[in-house]
C-alpha cells in the first residue's frame, strides 16, 4: 500500500512536469504574411487578430474590440469578394469598425481583387472635420501669397524658399525686422538635404538667428504640415539648445496582449557640440514660439511638444490633429504598426507617446499656450492673423 | 440516538488514539534558489524569445506527521518567479528582465521511507498565493537618438505598476517534490529537496479575445532545518 502510494505520487510528478513544459501556441498568422483571403470574413477576421495584438493604443483606445468580434464577426458571413453588393457591404462594416478608433495616423485601405487600393477608412480626418475650428488645407501658393503681401506691407524681408517636385515646401524669412522663422510643409529636410535650395533656405535660417542685430524671437512655422523624419528635429531645434530637454516618452508593446507594454522611453533632444553648432548666438531670453494648426499632425505636433519643453517656448495657434505616435513603418519592428497584406494596408503608429506631463493626446492634439484660431477671410488677402498673434506675444511678452 | 453517538465517537477514539500518539508537529526554515520560466502563448512574434532566470526562496515549513511515513506540510514561502524576454537577428541587445515576487502557500500530503536516520520523502499538493511586485531592467529603443539609430540604445531598471484590467495577482498551482531528510539529533533534523511549483492561474486576467497565456512553471531547490515540536 505504502510503496502503491509513493509510486502514484511520483508518477502524479512527472507528469505534471512534462506537461507543463509544452508551449501553447496561438494558431494566428502574422498578417503581413497572410496571402490567402477566400471571403471577406477572412479579411475580417486577419484584420481583427493584426488588431487585437499589434495595435499601440488598447491602453487608452475607447473601442472595444471584443465586442467588435462578436457583433461584427458574424455579419461577414457569406460576404463573397466576386459579388459586389457583398463588397460594398463588407466595406460599410470595416468603416464603421475603425470609426472610433483614437490613433489619428490611422488608415485602413481595402484592397480591390487586382492588389490595387480600393476603399480609404481615416477616422482621424472624419473626427478632424468634427471640430467647430476645422479648416482645409491651405495651399504653397497660398503661403507665397502671404509671405509677398507682408514683404510689400514692409513686415517681411531675406525670404528664402523652395517648393520641389515632390510637393515639400520649405522658406525662412525675416518678420517685423527682428524674428526669425522657418515654415515647412512637412519634415522631408533631411530627406532633401542635398538639395541646394533647401540648404539654402536652411542657411538662411541659421544667419537670420545669427546676424539679426536685435533678434526678439524666433517662430517655427509647422501649420498645414504633414510631418515626416523624425531628423528633422536636429536639424531645425539642436541648433537652439543649450541644455537638454526631455519633452515626453515612447513605448510601444512588448507582447501579443492588449496591454502588454514596454516601459516608457524618454524623448531628449541634446544640444549640438558649441563647434557643430550652426548657431553660434546665444539664445537665452530669445523666446522661441511654435506655430501650429489642427492641421498640424505627427511631426508637426512633436516639434511644438519640444519647443514647449523648452525654458523659452511658447505655442501660438490651434490644437493640433492628435496624431503623434511615431511610425516605423514594419510591424516587426515591435510587432505593432504597419501591415500589409493581399487584401488591406493598415497605417498606424509603432508607439504611442505622452508628454513630460505623463499624459497621452493622442486624439485630442497638442494644445497652444495662446489659441488663436484661422482666419480664413484674412488669409485669402494676405493677412495671417495667426502669424501675426505670433510676433506681437515676441515683441510685447503677452 | 444519544447512544450511537457515544459508539461512535467510543470507535472514532479507538482509530484516533494510536494514530495520535504517534503525531509529531515539526516547524523548520528553509532557502534556496528557484529557477522560474514563462509559459507563453506564442504568435507570430517569431524574433521575441522568453527565456528562465533564476532567483531565490525562503520558506517556513509547518509539518505535522501522523505516521512515520505520513504526514501534512504547509507553509509560507517567499520567491522570486523571474523571467526574461528578448529580442534576436536585428532587434538583438533589445531585452526584458521580470522580478516577479511572490508569497506562496504550499500544502502538501508528505510520503516518506527509509530508515530511522535517514528518510526519503515526497511532497505532492497545491499552492495558493499572491504576485506582490514586479520589477524590469533592460535595454530598448528611444527615438530621437543622436548617435544613430539602436535598437537597444535606452537602459531601464524600474518597478512595473500593475494594471488591474490585465494583471492577476492571485497565484495558485500544483506542486511537488522529492527530498531527503537526516535526523541529526533528537528534535532537529535538515533536509534537502527539489521541488516543481506549476501556477494554474494565469498571470493575467481574462480581459481580452484570443487571449496569449503566461504561466509559471518554477522548479526550486533548497536545504532547511525542521525542529521538533512535539515528541512521541
Amino acid at each position: 500500500m505504502k510503496i502503491k502510494t509513493i509510486l502514484v505520487a511520483i508518477a502524479t510528478f512527472c507528469g505534471i512536469c512534462i506537461t507543463s513544459c509544452q508551449e501553447d501556441n496561438l494558431d494566428v498568422l502574422n498578417p503581413n504574411d497572410q496571402r490567402i483571403f477566400l471571403n471577406w470574413r477572412d479579411v475580417f477576421e486577419s484584420y481583427w487578430n493584426g488588431m487585437n495584438y499589434s495595435y499601440a493604443f488598447w491602453d487608452i483606445d475607447p473601442t472595444d474590440w471584443d465586442e467588435v468580434y462578436r457583433e461584427y464577426g458574424a455579419q461577414f458571413d457569406g460576404l463573397e469578394f466576386d459579388v459586389k453588393e457583398d463588397s460594398i457591404v463588407a466595406a460599410g462594416l470595416f468603416e464603421d469598425i475603425c470609426s472610433n478608433l483614437i490613433d489619428h495616423h490611422y488608415t485602413l485601405i481595402l484592397k480591390d481583387e487586382h492588389g490595387n487600393p480600393w476603399k480609404f477608412f481615416a477616422p482621424g480626418d472624419n473626427e478632424l472635420k468634427s471640430r467647430d475650428y476645422y479648416h482645409e488645407k491651405y495651399s504653397f501658393d497660398d503661403i507665397t501669397k502671404v509671405i509677398d503681401h507682408n514683404h510689400d506691407l514692409g513686415r517681411i524681408s531675406d525670404t528664402v524658399g523652395v517648393m520641389l517636385n515632390n510637393g515639400f515646401a520649405v522658406w525662412s524669412y525675416l518678420l517685423d525686422g527682428d524674428i526669425a522663422v522657418l515654415g515647412l510643409s512637412s519634415f522631408k529636410i533631411s530627406q532633401n538635404k542635398e538639395v541646394e535650395d533647401v540648404q539654402e533656405v536652411l542657411e538662411n535660417y541659421y544667419s537670420l538667428i545669427n546676424e539679426t542685430e536685435n533678434l526678439k524671437g524666433i517662430i517655427i512655422d509647422t501649420r498645414n504640415n504633414t510631418g515626416g523624419s523624425t531628423d528633422d528635429m536636429f536639424i531645425i531645434l539642436r541648433p537652439l539648445l543649450s541644455e537638454p530637454i526631455n519633452f515626453g516618452y515612447t513605448r510601444s508593446k512588448n507582447g501579443l496582449g492588449r496591454l502588454d507594454y514596454t516601459p516608457w522611453s524618454p524623448l531628449i533632444l541634446t544640444p549640438f557640440e558649441p563647434e557643430d553648432n550652426p548657431v553660434e548666438r546665444n539664445l537665452e531670453g530669445v523666446p522661441v514660439v511654435a506655430l501650429a494648426d489642427i492641421n498640424s499632425i505627427s511631426m508637426a505636433e512633436i516639434t511644438p511638444m519640444a519647443i514647449m519643453a523648452m525654458p523659452n517656448g511658447f505655442m501660438i495657434g490651434e490644437r493640433t490633429t492628435g496624431g503623434h505616435g511615431p511610425l516605423n513603418f514594419n510591424i516587426n519592428d515591435f510587432y505593432t504598426g504597419e501591415l500589409e497584406n493581399k487584401a488591406f494596408r493598415m497605417y498606424t503608429s509603432t508607439s504611442m507617446i505622452k508628454r513630460a506631463d505623463g499624459m497621452c493626446y493622442e486624439g485630442y492634439g497638442v494644445v497652444p499656450d495662446i489659441e488663436v484660431m484661422f482666419n480664413a477671410e484674412e488669409f485669402s488677402k494676405g493677412n495671417d492673423t495667426q502669424l501675426y498673434r505670433a510676433a506681437e506675444f515676441i515683441h510685447t511678452g503677452k | 440516538m444519544n447512544a450511537t453517538i457515544i459508539k461512535l465517537a467510543s470507535i472514532a477514539a479507538m482509530v484516533c488514539t494510536p494514530v495520535l500518539a504517534m503525531a509529531q508537529w515539526k516547524v523548520g526554515i528553509e532557502g534556496g534558489v528557484v529557477h522560474n520560466t514563462l509559459l507563453v502563448s506564442k504568435c507570430y512574434d517569431y524574433d521575441r524569445h522568453y527565456s528562465g532566470a533564476t532567483n531565490g526562496i525562503i520558506g517556513v515549513p509547518v509539518r505535522y506527521d501522523f505516521r512515520d511515513w505520513f504526514g501534512l506540510q504547509a507553509e509560507v514561502s517567499y520567491l522570486a518567479k523571474n523571467y526574461s524576454m528578448y529580442r534576436s537577428d536585428i532587434y538583438e541587445g533589445n531585452s526584458y528582465n521580470y522580478t516577479n515576487s511572490y508569497i506562496n502557500i504550499p500544502i502538501y500530503a508528505r510520503f516518506s521511507f527509509g530508515g530511522s536516520k535517514v528518510r526519503g520523502y515526497l511532497l505532492a499538493g497545491g499552492f495558493l498565493g499572491a504576485w506582490l511586485d514586479s520589477y524590469v531592467e533592460g535595454n530598448q529603443m528611444r527615438y530621437f537618438q543622436t548617435d544613430g539609430q539602436s535598437y537597444s540604445d535606452y537602459h531601464f531598471d524600474e518597478k512595473v505598476p500593475f494594471d488591474s484590467r490585465r494583471d492577476n495577482r492571485f497565484d495558485a498551482g500544483l506542486s511537488g517534490a522529492i527530498g531527503v531528510e537526516y535526523q541529526f539529533a533528537k528534535r532537529f533534523s535538515v533536509f534537502v529537496e527539489g521541488r516543481y511549483l506549476y501556477s494554474l492561474t494565469d498571470m493575467q486576467k481574462e480581459y481580452m479575445l484570443k487571449q496569449p497565456t503566461k504561466h509559471n512553471s518554477t522548479f526550486a531547490f533548497q536545504v532547511g532545518v525542521m525542529y521538533t515540536i512535539t515528541t512521541k
